[in-house]
C-alpha cells in the first residue's frame, strides 16, 4: 500500500482564543511548513499549545487567526470528516462496540467502498501492523500496544493526506514505547504519509521525527532537526527542555562577529562559537551540554573546580563540581583506563569553541 | 479461603436477613394465600381467566407503560445528549428542570395536572384564546394520564441515559468525524450504540416502575386507564377479598418477570442482567 500521492502543511501564522474577552492565547502566532512526506514533531509541556494545533490541523478547532493549507489550498473551516487527515488519539479512541476489522474498515465505509475492497485493506493493514488474525477481536481484548497500532491503521486506511498523532504512547509502559516508536517510524517511512506528532517527551521526539518543533506558551520557540535544536537551542526554555543543560552566567571578553568567542566565567576564559553579532563586555549565558564537557586533573584545563558528588552510571558517569559560586555538570564516558574523579578532588574542565553558545541570560539567573 | 467465606456471609447476613423478613418471607405468604383464601385450589385464577375484565386491565397496564417508556425515551435522548455534550451550564439547568419535580411530592404534581388541564385551567384558556372553539376533553381519559406518567417518569430515564453518555469520551465522536463520518453518521455508527447500555437501562426501569403505577392513572385517567394495582387495591381494601389480590398480584409478577425475560433476551449484547461475554468498554 504506497502513497499514491504526498501532501505538504503549510501553517500560517495561527492563533487560537478560546476566550475571547481574555487575551490569553492558546495557540500564538505559530507559522510552520512541513514538506512532504516529512515527520514532524511538535514537542512541549502541558498547555504549550502543541494539541490545540493538532486540533486546529484535524478540522476539530477552528483558528480565531492565521490560516492552514494543505498542497496550497486552505482547509479552515472545512468539516473535519472531508478534510482527508487521519488522526491518532491518545486514548486512541478504538470503537468499543466494533471489532478491530470493522474499526480499520469504518472509513472505508463511510467513503462507500466495496465489502471486498475494505476487506483486502483491512487484510493488508494487519499485515503492516503485525497483527494478522486479531480482526474479529474486540478493541478491549487487546493490550494498550496493540490498540495504539490497530489505532494507527484505521487513521492510515483511507490513504489520507496527512497523519496527525496526539501523544500516541502517553499509556504506554517505557519499553513497549521504545519498541512502538520504531514500528511508528518504519510504517511512516513505509507509507512516505506527511505525519505531525504531538508529544512532551523529548527523547521521543528526536527518535522519531525529521524535525522538531518546540511550543512553549503557544508560540513556536525553535524548529530544526534534532541534532539542530540539541545542540544549538535559541533559547534556555530549549536548552533546558531539550534535555540537561549547563547555563553558566559570565560576560564576553573576546567578541567576534560570528563565530570563534571567549567568554570569562568563574575567572576563567571560556570559548564558545557566537551564533550571532554579540559585544565584548555583554553579559551571556554560556551553554554547554554535560557530555561536551570534558573532566580532566587539576591544571590540565581553564576551568578548576572541586568534585561534589560522582555518580557511576555503567556507560557513563556523572559529575557536578562546583567552581566558586555555581555548578558544572559533567558526563564523562567510562573506559577502564580513564580514572574516575572521586569527590573534594581538584579538577579541570574544558570544551572545545563548537559545544559552547552564548544564549541571552535570563533576568535572574543561576547555573543549573 | 475459609474464614474469607465466614466474612463474606457475615456481611451479606444482615441484607438476607432484612430481605427475608420483608420481600422473602411475604412474597411466598401471598403466593400461598392465593392458593388457599377463601377455598383451596385455582379458584382465585379461574375468576382471573374467567372475567375478560382482568385480561384487559393487564392490558392496558402493560400498554400503557409501554407508552409512557417510549415517550421517555424519545423526550429523554436529546435531553440527557445535551446535558452530557453541552458544557458544563447546559448540564446544570437541564439536569436541574429534569430533577426538579423530582422533590415535590407525587400527589401535588398529579393534582397540578389536573388544575393544569381541567376546565377553567390555563390549557382550556389558551386553547380557547388561539383556536375559539370549545376545547376537547383534556382530563380523565388517556391523554391525561399519560402525560402525568411521563412527567412523573422522565427523571429515571434521562438519569439513566446521562450516566452511561457522560461516561462516553468526545473522542470517539471526533474519530468518527475524523474518519469521514458526517456528524450524523458518527452519531448512528459510534456514539448510538455506546449509549445503548443507557437506553436498555432507561427502558427497563421506567416499564418495571410504570406497571406499579396506582395514583397517577387513577386520578388523572378515566375509567379506561384503570391499571392492575388499582383493582388490586379495591380488593384488598374495598372488597378485603385477599386471596384474589394476591392471585393477580402473582400474575403481574409472573407476567413481569417473562416480559423481562424475553426484554434480556433481545438485547442480549447490552444484557442487564448478565454480563455478556462481549460487552466493550462503555
Amino acid at each position: 500500500m504506497t502513497q499514491h500521492k504526498v501532501h505538504d502543511l503549510s501553517l500560517r501564522s495561527l492563533s487560537k482564543t478560546y476566550n475571547p474577552t481574555s487575551s490569553e492565547q492558546a495557540v500564538r502566532d505559530v507559522s510552520l511548513e512541513i514538506a512532504r512526506g516529512e515527520f514532524v514533531a511538535l514537542l512541549g509541556p502541558s498547555g504549550s499549545g502543541k494539541t490545540t494545533t493538532l486540533m486546529m490541523i484535524a478540522g476539530f478547532e477552528d483558528p480565531t487567526a492565521g490560516d492552514i493549507l494543505v498542497d496550497g489550498k486552505s482547509i479552515v473551516g472545512m468539516p473535519p470528516n472531508r478534510r482527508d487527515i487521519g488522526v491518532v488519539f491518545q486514548n486512541y479512541a478504538l470503537f468499543p462496540k466494533m471489532t478491530v476489522a470493522e474499526n480499520i474498515g469504518f472509513p472505508l465505509r463511510m467513503r462507500h467502498r466495496g465489502k471486498s475492497e475494505i476487506a483486502a485493506t483491512v487484510g493488508r493493514l494487519l499485515e503492516l501492523i503485525r497483527l494478522p488474525g486479531y480482526g474479529e477481536r474486540y478493541p478491549n481484548e487487546l493490550s494498550g500496544g496493540q490498540q495504539q497500532r490497530v489505532a494507527l491503521a484505521r487513521a492510515l486506511a483511507f490513504d489520507p493526506r496527512l497523519l496527525l498523532l496526539d501523544e500516541p504512547m502517553g499509556a504506554l509502559d517505557r519499553k513497549l514505547r521504545e519498541q512502538l516508536q520504531l514500528e511508528v517510524k518504519r510504517i511512516q517511512r513505509t507509507l512516505g504519509v506527511t505525519t505531525v506528532y504531538v508529544t512532551h517527551d523529548q527523547e521521543e521526539a528526536m527518535v522519531l521525527a525529521d524535525r522538531v518543533a518546540i511550543m512553549n506558551h503557544g508560540r513556536l520557540e525553535q524548529v530544526g532537526t534534532p541534532a539542530e535544536v540539541y545542540n544549538r537551542p535559541v533559547n534556555r526554555f530549549v536548552a533546558q527542555f531539550l534535555g540537561t543543560a549547563n547555563l553558566l552566567l559570565g560576560h564576553v571578553v573576546n567578541a567576534a562577529s560570528v563565530g570563534k568567542a571567549e567568554a570569562e566565567v568563574g575567572g576563567a576564559r571560556l570559548p564558545f562559537v557566537a551564533t550571532q553579532g554579540i559585544a565584548a563586555g555583554s553579559a551571556v549565558e554560556i551553554f554547554v551540554r554535560p557530555e561536551c564537557v570534558v573532566v580532566g586533573p587539576a591544571g590540565a584545563g581553564p576551568l578548576t573546580g572541586t568534585v561534589e558528588s560522582t555518580i557511576f552510571v555503567g556507560d557513563t558517569t556523572r559529575y557536578t563540581v562546583q567552581v566558586g559560586d555555581f555548578r558544572v555538570l559533567a558526563t564523562s564516558h567510562n573506559r577502564a583506563d580513564h580514572p574516575i574523579h572521586a569527590p573534594g578532588t581538584q579538577v579541570s574542565m574544558r570544551w572545545s569553541a563548537d559545544n559552547a553558545i552564548a544564549l541571552e541570560p535570563a533576568p535572574s539567573t543561576s547555573a543549573s | 479461603m475459609k474464614q474469607s467465606r465466614f466474612v463474606l456471609a457475615l456481611l451479606i447476613a444482615p441484607v438476607l436477613a432484612f430481605l427475608s423478613a420483608i420481600l422473602f418471607y411475604p412474597l411466598a405468604e401471598m403466593v400461598h394465600r392465593s392458593f388457599i383464601d377463601p377455598a383451596p385450589g385455582i379458584g382465585n385464577y379461574v375468576r382471573i381467566v374467567e372475567n375478560d375484565v382482568y385480561a384487559r386491565v393487564f392490558w392496558t397496564t402493560f400498554e400503557v407503560s409501554g407508552l409512557i417508556t417510549l415517550i421517555c425515551l424519545l423526550v429523554g435522548y436529546p435531553l440527557a445528549y445535551a446535558a452530557a455534550n453541552r458544557g458544563p451550564t447546559a448540564r446544570l439547568i437541564l439536569l436541574a428542570a429534569v430533577m426538579m419535580p423530582f422533590w415535590t411530592s407525587l400527589l401535588v404534581r398529579t393534582y397540578a395536572w389536573m388544575v393544569l388541564l381541567g376546565a377553567g385551567g390555563p390549557a382550556v384558556e389558551l386553547w380557547s384564546f388561539f383556536i375559539g372553539t370549545e376545547p376537547p376533553q383534556l382530563l380523565f381519559n388517556r391523554f391525561s394520564a399519560v402525560i402525568g406518567m411521563v412527567y412523573v417518569m422522565l427523571p429515571y430515564m434521562v438519569l439513566s441515559l446521562f450516566g452511561v453518555m457522560n461516561e462516553i469520551d468526545y473522542n470517539y465522536q471526533r474519530a468518527a468525524r475524523s474518519l469521514g463520518a458526517t456528524p450524523l453518521r458518527a452519531f448512528w455508527h459510534v456514539y448510538l450504540p455506546q449509549s445503548m447500555a443507557g437506553v436498555t437501562g432507561g427502558v427497563l426501569l421506567v416499564f418495571i416502575v410504570s406497571i406499579g403505577f396506582f395514583v397517577t392513572p387513577a386520578l388523572l385517567g378515566g375509567r379506561k386507564e384503570t391499571f392492575i394495582a388499582r383493582l388490586i387495591k379495591i380488593n384488598v381494601q374495598d372488597v378485603v377479598d385477599w386471596g384474589f389480590a394476591s392471585a393477580l398480584a402473582v400474575v403481574l409478577l409472573v407476567l413481569t418477570i417473562a416480559l423481562l425475560f424475553f426484554y434480556d433476551r433481545l438485547l442480549r449484547s447490552e444484557s442487564v442482567l448478565s454480563p455478556g461475554p462481549k460487552r466493550g468498554r462503555a
